[in-house]
């Protein structure tokens, strides 16, 4: 589903070079829920953002889904984020502009979907996540763990085959991040979504299906 | 604190040589305009040397040919002056009427003159040639030089001399120029012979010397002398459109609706032979019309000034508030290391006050060098050193005060940064 | 389109002052260049009576050399009635050939009434009316016969009808002394806008019933007259010039040494505003230029300094355009967004600025109104035409490329994480 090869990550200041990542070969199988671990800074929200094409990497090859996206422009990388990818961040990153229904309908908005049939996804996916009483709500109106399913309906409202997770659990009370939890474990196995989730949390890493654990830009196994 | 701020100025070099350009190009074209409305005012500083209040010009017409009142019969430029005397006598003699006179090639406030060099001495000066009956003075309020009043000083216009202005006499007997320069009154120009040719052929006596003029409030005190005549200039029908003929009317008789009533008054008494009272106007309205071209001038000028003071204002406003939002972290620390709300307030300012002087310096370079080069408006007030200064001034306390002003709002939201907050972003 | 007008609100809401200033900013740049434009319209549109500026040709001067051998001995003035009725009368192409003689002001009364006023009169022919369309109130325009005949006949103003006669209807056939010269009324029409160069009068008579006016002596070019062609399309103005050249060469030869000229005339009437001055015929494009770069630099130098502000505010959004871009936005998709979003308050201030321009239109007529014969011009339907509007939208169009694409174009190319975490 996702294979990296060789992948290398570096940042470049006026004097300073830092190595992010450093030779990073994975692959994850379609269907799998994989969590990244390691220390902070060790380089693995820089992996889940090359995974996600938000980010280049400096060297190496990333192929998803059989496709080499390398050489891809600009156009092409965001319809495929559009099509194939669902983001969870750890602060939420809910558009504060925009209500909640109109959040979750923003990947829709950019693959020019007529609006009744992008409220009719949209409040599928909110009902799923047991928001349709909030639709007309603002995000600044929501709890933290509201917010989170909100962005978790927004990540799977364009039925992406992979979603991934960065810490969504890292804003939330335990309460509230059991629920999140549980409702990511059930993406992967009802509709059989692939998921790549960092985390710091033990238990959390535990029930996943592979953990990854990285140290200083290096994949420890 | 100050090495401290340009410090930082200089770490922010880029974004800041940006902003010096711009206000550069806004500091030129606000010290032009500031410059310009500093001349004007200084100009309406000095006397206009005549009164206009309660003058009335008289319009003479001249029947057409195809007139049926009109007396087709010869005659001869005797019987036609004599026509325009009685007509001044009849008009005179309106008890409302204080004085009269009647020019040529002289109409204030309407671009009507001539240009002619006068000589005296080894000296030459160019001045307005006016010609006016005795009782332009007292009409027109003129006053001497040595103060004497303006029915004084037309008594003692006598007819084929000249009467001249104050810095036209005080440059002939001064002889200013020449080696042996020693400032003179001008009053002493009084009795000596002027004349219009090199040779000193075609002479006239000056009779008297009187206060500075101006053409209007906005031109400069310009050089003139009067030729004094009394016959009627020897008129013909011809002739008698290019005479301009005014009134003084008493104070206390000039009411609101005195033109229509003097007119229907005098209108058949006016009926002198071929010539009736064509058009009878107040002064206040020649200037009017004549001002309001230089207040459009100035009205431009005050716009361009305020197009660009505001411009000013947005351009330091977007690059500091932009700035403050940038360096949250920055001026978090600083409060964390003791900075007050104040301080924050006073580096920030201290910032854009040294920048505005920073493009604000090569902006008077340039300056000088278009005052220097005569490429300012020169026509009220000569350039000077001076002028430079205040104008100066005056251009860098507005920058000032726009600076201020415009970093005050972004100052504000600096002040209000929660350093917790802003340092948790990061 | 709804979201983007309720996104431009928000961010209106969430940051006011600035957009505000923005608003604010915009509304000044335009006001500034609305007030030139729309003066510019009222003095170049097709009104009453000159309706028919757009297909008109104009001569205001001429040139006269004095000896051919030496080309700068030459006067400048008016043309004469000589001319006009050399050159210009015989015209086969246009529809129409009319002269005006500036008569200057005058005294006119009434037979046997002390009611008298001094009013600006115009001498001209009977293919006045023909060219220019006034309004009649009553009566109707002197006729070619009474042209021909120098019959005393005169139009007058309204405002002329009603001070001495009391009103447009009482007025005709009635007699007014003209420097106590008798005319008969034969029509009244509506006050002429002073922005009306060739027409704005109060009097109108045929030259023909003035000695002065009327003369026209062989081989005298300076006079005092206006000359207006009234072609029936532009498409003949160039068949028109050529055929006027052909006239002026055909005149040459009857001059000796003298040469006349006509320095490019006859002008359309875009052309006709620069040559304010009869011996100008040199850069005559010299004002448009003027123009030109006095709108680039109300334009530009605002808009640079909105840049600054719409690079705050976006600065305050980019962990929204992060998202959109994470979701599947385009790079172009962002930028137009932000060019949509920010246009919304670029109307804005363009809607207030127009607002303004009226504003200080009205309030500062004085200066920004004057016109060619003294005095100011009252305001006129034609500067409120659908014309302006979009012209003012157009500038709005381009202010706000001007302002907010650099802007828009780092943001969108901001890389993903870094707006993600409001970096720049």
């Amino acid at each position: 589903m996702i294979k990296l090869t060789g992948i290398n990550k570096i940042y470049r200041t006026n004097e300073i070079e830092t190595l992010a990542l450093e030779n990073v070969n994975l692959d994850v199988e379609k269907g799998e829920f994989v969590s990244i671990m390691g220390p902070s800074g060790c380089g693995k929200s820089t992996l889940l953002n090359i995974m996600g094409l938000l980010d280049a990497p400096s060297s190496g090859k990333i192929e998803i889904n059989g496709t080499s996206v390398e050489n891809m422009k600009d156009k092409e990388l965001a319809a495929f984020r559009n099509k194939t990818l669902g983001f969870v961040f750890q602060s939420f990153h809910l558009i504060n502009s925009l209500n909640v229904i109109d959040n979750v309908e923003l990947p829709l908005l950019y693959r020019k979907m007529p609006a009744k049939e992008r409220t009719r996804l949209a409040k599928e996916v909110l009902e799923r996540v047991g928001l349709s009483h909030r639709m007309r709500h603002m995000p600044t109106q929501l709890s933290g763990g509201q917010c989170q399913r909100v962005a978790i309906a927004r990540a799977i409202v364009g039925n992406p085959e992979i979603i991934l997770a960065d810490e969504p659990t890292g804003n939330l009370d335990s309460k509230m991040g059991a629920e999140v939890m549980e409702l990511l474990h059930k993406l992967n196995k009802e509709d059989g979504r692939t998921i790549v989730m960092v985390t710091h949390n033990e238990e959390q890493a535990k029930q996943t299906s592979r953990t990854i654990r990285f140290f200083d830009g290096r994949q420890v196994m | 604190m100050l090495i401290h701020i340009l410090k930082i100025i200089k770490n922010n070099l880029r974004a800041n040589l940006l902003l010096v350009a711009g206000i550069f190009v806004i500091a030129t074209s606000l010290w032009y305009a500031v410059d310009y409305v500093y001349a004007v005012a200084v100009n309406g500083q000095k006397s206009l040397g005549f009164e206009w209040e309660n003058v009335y010009y008289i319009q003479v017409g001249v029947l057409p040919q195809e007139s049926l009142e009109r007396d087709t019969t010869t005659r001869s430029p005797e019987m036609m002056t004599g026509e325009y005397l009685e007509f001044c006598n009849r008009l005179k003699r309106h008890p409302a009427v204080k004085d009269l006179c009647y020019t040529r090639m002289h109409f204030h406030y309407v671009w009507k003159n001539g240009f002619k060099t006068v000589f005296y001495d080894t000296l030459q000066a160019g001045a307005y040639t006016r010609m006016v009956s005795p009782g332009y003075f007292s009409v027109f309020g003129v006053k001497g030089a040595d103060g004497c009043s303006p029915e004084e000083l037309s008594k003692r216009a006598r007819p084929e001399e000249m009467v001249m202005t104050d810095n036209l006499a005080r440059y002939l007997i001064s002889g200013k120029g020449s080696k042996e320069y020693t400032p003179r009154k001008g009053v002493e120009m009084v009795g000596k012979l002027v004349s219009f040719n090199k040779d000193g052929s075609d002479s006239v006596r000056v009779s008297a010397v009187c206060e500075n003029q101006k053409y209007n409030e906005y031109t400069s005190q310009q050089a003139a002398f009067y030729y004094v005549r009394n016959d009627g200039f020897k008129c013909t029908y011809a002739s008698i459109p290019y005479q301009d003929l005014f009134i003084r009317v008493k104070a206390d008789a000039d009411r609101p609706g005195f033109v229509e009533a003097f007119r229907k008054e005098m209108k058949k008494q006016l009926r002198v032979g071929n010539l009736y009272l064509a058009d009878m106007r107040p002064m206040s309205e020649f200037r009017n019309e004549q001002l309001s071209d230089y207040r459009s001038e100035l009205y431009t000028y005050l716009a361009i000034a305020g197009f660009f003071l505001i411009n000013a204002f947005l351009a330091v406003l977007g690059t500091f508030w932009f700035r403050t939002q940038h360096r949250r972290e920055e001026l978090a620390i600083r409060i964390t290391s003791g900075a007050t709300p104040h301080s924050l307030m006073r580096l920030l300012m201290g910032e854009g006050i040294l920048l505005v002087t920073f493009a604000y310096i090569p902006a008077l370079i340039v300056a000088y060098n278009l005052g220097v080069a005569d490429l300012v408006n020169t026509w009220p007030v000569e350039w000077s050193l001076g002028r430079f200064i205040v104008g100066g001034i005056l251009t860098y306390f507005l920058l000032l005060v726009v600076v201020v002003f415009s970093i005050w709002f972004p100052a504000r939201q600096a002040m209000k940064i929660q350093p917790a907050e802003a340092l948790h972003g990061e | 389109m709804k979201k983007i007008i309720q996104q431009a609100f928000f961010q209106l809401r969430n940051q006011p002052l600035l957009s505000v200033i923005t608003v604010l900013g915009t509304a000044l740049a335009i006001a500034l260049i609305m007030v030139i434009l729309i003066v510019y319209q009222a003095k170049t549109a097709d009104y009453a009576p000159e309706v028919n500026r757009s297909r008109s040709l104009y001569v205001k001067w001429e040139r006269t050399v004095y000896d051919k051998k030496d080309p700068n001995s030459a006067g400048h003035s008016r043309p004469s009635l000589w001319l006009v009725k050399e050159i210009f009368y015989p015209l086969t192409t246009p529809e129409a050939v009319t002269a005006t003689y500036e008569g200057g002001e005058v005294l006119v009364g009434t037979v046997g009434s002390d009611e008298e006023m001094n009013t600006p009169l115009m001498l001209t022919d009977a293919a006045f009316w023909k060219v220019y369309q006034f309004r009649f109130l009553a009566g109707k325009p002197f006729t070619e016969a009474d042209f021909q005949s120098g019959m005393k006949q005169a139009v007058i103003a309204k405002s002329v009808a009603r001070r001495l006669f009391g009103g447009a209807e009482n007025a005709i056939g009635k007699d007014i002394l003209v420097n106590f010269a008798a005319y008969t009324v034969c029509g009244v029409v509506d006050d002429v806008n002073r922005f009306c160069e060739f027409t704005w009068s109060e009097v109108y008579a045929p030259y023909t019933s003035n000695a002065i006016a009327s003369e026209a002596e062989a081989g005298q070019t300076s006079g005092n007259n206006v000359i207006t062609i009234l072609a029936r399309s532009t498409d003949d103005f160039d068949a028109i010039r050529n055929e006027v050249a052909r006239g002026v060469a055909q005149i040459n030869t009857t001059l000796g040494d003298m040469e006349l000229q006509l320095m490019g005339q006859p002008d359309n009437f875009r052309m006709q505003l620069n040559r304010k001055f009869a011996n100008q015929y040199e850069n005559l494009n010299a004002n448009f230029w003027k123009y030109g770069i006095m709108i680039l630099i109300i334009l530009l130098v605002p808009a640079i300094n909105l840049s600054g502000l719409t690079n705050t505010r976006m600065r305050r959004r980019l962990e929204e355009l992060g998202i959109r871009k994470a979701f599947g936005a385009t790079r172009n998709e962002l930028v137009w967004q932000v060019l949509n979003e920010n246009l919304v308050l670029t109307v804005m201030g363009g809607l207030l600025g127009l607002a303004l321009a009226y504003l200080f239109l009205w309030l500062m007529s004085d200066w920004l109104l004057q016109t060619v014969w003294g005095a100011t011009a009252t305001m006129n339907a034609s500067m409120v035409s659908p014309v302006i509007f979009l012209i003012a939208f157009g500038f709005c169009l381009i202010l706000n490329m001007f302002s907010a694409y650099v802007p828009a174009w780092r943001v969108a190319h901001t890389p993903i994480v870094d707006s993600l975490n409001e970096k720049l």
